[in-house]
């Protein structure tokens, strides 16, 4: 080896010794988030996100799951936006007035190559600058990409030998106030719709109304303790059928009804006007037929649609053997 | 000029309308051979729309459906398959099938008698009746003479299953007779050579578009069967 060879092999050694290593070799998740409303962990309760019950929770944290141990990683976030943290220009500048990334702090990683972030770290924001501090305010659900930099804890300008990104989804705007159509109705099942009052991102069908029944009658929604029943509707329903019967309230008797709408990632609004519901039974098709609907019949106890289903699977059979 | 290229036009057409006839006539021949050999027609479905008014009344001897729901005359649907193993000749088709249906009524709930209130809650009334019947077929005209016409009788039970909710809930069956009379129109003459290829590939000899008035008196328990129905519909045989 001469020495010009020699020359150039040092100088290629000393660059890969200072220049930072860009590769993304950890490969990061969201295992659950735990606080606000329980320990949620599975994929529908990720893509939900958090929301402010979680802001809300001293104790929230958010757990990641990262496919290496490197000891600790240094955190940081694009606050909403599109920032590449790694190798924009100022993303992670020491001079604190210039960085365009969020610090969060330096963690270490569990030995099942875990990383609990509390979520009050993450609404602190940057402690440098102060930047960030406004995740937990009236954001409309944002994703925030959390950066883990494997900077052997170095934090800030530290070398980054390796690192990985992770989408957060944060929700701490609360949808708004659902209108109802009519103030009184009446019936024994007694249908009261609402309309979800959309709160600009969240699509219809990936929220939920939630609906307070006060069983002592109406006007009792302002008092406390007023015994209610409380019913979560499924995802994207805009009405609750409200079953009188079900409910033991006699004829004339009275139960007031009131909605809020839940969100995707669970925020609940503020609640509707109320709704007066009295039972008044109603005149059927089997209440004013002659000799009214006989129990039984002719061919009591026999499903129609069973009925139909059988003779379609009998005439599959024979259509299939046409012409044999 | 334009007195030259008007008729010069009209020539064109008309020379371009001769040519796909002319490829009609020279496929007229291995058509009618065709229609000889076409396959063996053993099997009928129909699916149609139409009205329902069930008799059934109320205590007071006016109809239910008007009294409760405002005179809804469904729309009803129905399936039906029909297996036809013998041709009677020169007569047409000699068979048997089930017929399904289904209607549904809805209003608003009463609160009295007499209606003077509405609720907010509906009254339902939903038919399923299942018909059993024989079935005749008559294709002189069509098969014999080139009329495109198609006469179908049918005779047979009816079996209406029903539910109503709203009010006081109530289900099951009630049994009776059940005739149709059928007019269809063969609807191979619009394209021979296609109905030929419907035969040739999925084994349909011919598609038809019917009108049917039916009548039953399905009233073992309640009285759900109708003086007389309508319906019209779209055909297969095959």
């Amino acid at each position: 080896m001469n020495r010009s060879t020699q020359i150039i092999l040092l100088a290629s050694f000393a660059a890969a010794a200072v220049s930072p290593v860009h590769a993304q070799t950890i490969a990061a998740s969201v295992a659950e988030y735990r606080g606000g409303d329980g320990t949620r962990t599975t994929n529908e309760d990720i893509a939900r996100g958090m929301n402010i019950a979680d802001c809300e929770d001293p104790d929230a944290e958010i757990v990641l799951s990262l496919d290496m141990n490197p000891g600790q990683v240094d955190i940081w976030h694009s606050n909403g936006q599109s920032v590449d943290c790694i190798n924009a220009e100022n993303a992670r500048s020491a001079n604190a007035e210039m960085r365009t990334c969020i610090h969060l702090t330096n963690l270490a990683v569990g030995a099942d190559r875990q990383v609990v972030i509390p979520v009050s770290t993450l609404a602190a924001g940057d402690e440098a600058n102060g930047n960030g501090n406004d995740v937990c305010a009236n954001r409309n659900r944002t994703t925030y990409r959390l950066f883990l930099l494997d900077t052997d804890a170095i934090a800030d300008s530290g070398m980054i030998a390796s690192w990985g990104a992770v989408d957060v989804v944060l929700d701490s705007q609360s949808p708004g106030v659902p209108s109802v159509e009519n103030a009184t109705l009446a019936g024994t099942n007694v249908p009261v719709e609402w309309d979800p009052a959309e709160d600009g991102v969240d699509a219809v069908t990936n929220m939920r109304g939630r609906v307070e029944i006060f069983t002592d009658g109406c006007g009792m929604t302002d008092v406390e303790g007023a015994p209610k029943e409380t019913v979560r509707t499924n995802l994207g329903e805009t009405s609750y059928t409200v079953d009188l019967a079900a409910l033991e309230v006699g004829d004339g008797g009275q139960v007031g009804v009131r909605i809020a709408t839940e969100d995707q990632a669970g925020n609940i609004g503020d609640f509707s006007s109320e709704v007066c519901v009295t039972r008044v039974t109603g005149q059927g098709f089997c209440d004013v037929v002659e000799g009214g609907c006989p129990e039984g019949c002719s061919a009591g106890g026999v499903n129609p649609k069973n009925t139909a289903v059988f003779a379609f699977l009998v005439l599959a059979f024979v259509v299939s053997r046409r012409k044999q | 000029m334009k007195r030259r290229i008007v008729p010069a036009l009209l020539l064109s057409a008309l020379a371009l309308s001769a040519l796909p006839g002319r490829a009609d006539a020279q496929f007229s021949g291995e058509l009618r051979a065709r229609e000889d050999r076409s396959s063996r027609e053993m099997f009928i479905f129909e699916f149609s729309v139409g009205t329902y008014t069930p008799r059934v009344q109320t205590v007071g001897g006016t109809s239910a459906i008007e009294a409760v729901f405002d005179g809804d005359q469904g729309p009803m649907l129905h399936l039906e398959v029909d297996i036809a193993p013998f041709r009677i000749p020169y007569v047409g088709l000699l068979g048997a099938g089930v017929a399904l249906g289904w209607s549904r009524y809805s209003a608003p709930l009463c609160a009295n008698d007499s209606c003077t209130q509405q609720l907010d809650e509906e009254a339902n009334l939903r038919l399923w009746p299942v018909s059993p019947q024989a079935v005749l077929r008559v294709d002189t005209l069509a098969r014999e003479f080139n009329i495109p016409f198609v006469f179908t009788g049918k005779l047979g039970m009816d079996i209406v299953f029903y539910t109503a909710s709203g009010g006081t809930e109530g289900s099951g069956s009630s049994v009776g007779f059940r005739w149709a009379l059928q007019a269809a129109l063969e609807l191979d003459f619009i394209d021979r050579q296609r109905a030929n290829v419907l035969d040739d590939e999925f084994g349909i000899n011919h598609t038809t578009l019917f009108f049917e008035l039916y009548g039953s008196n399905a009233n073992s328990t309640l009285d759900l069967g109708t003086d007389i129905a309508w319906a019209a519909g779209l055909g297969m045989t095959f």
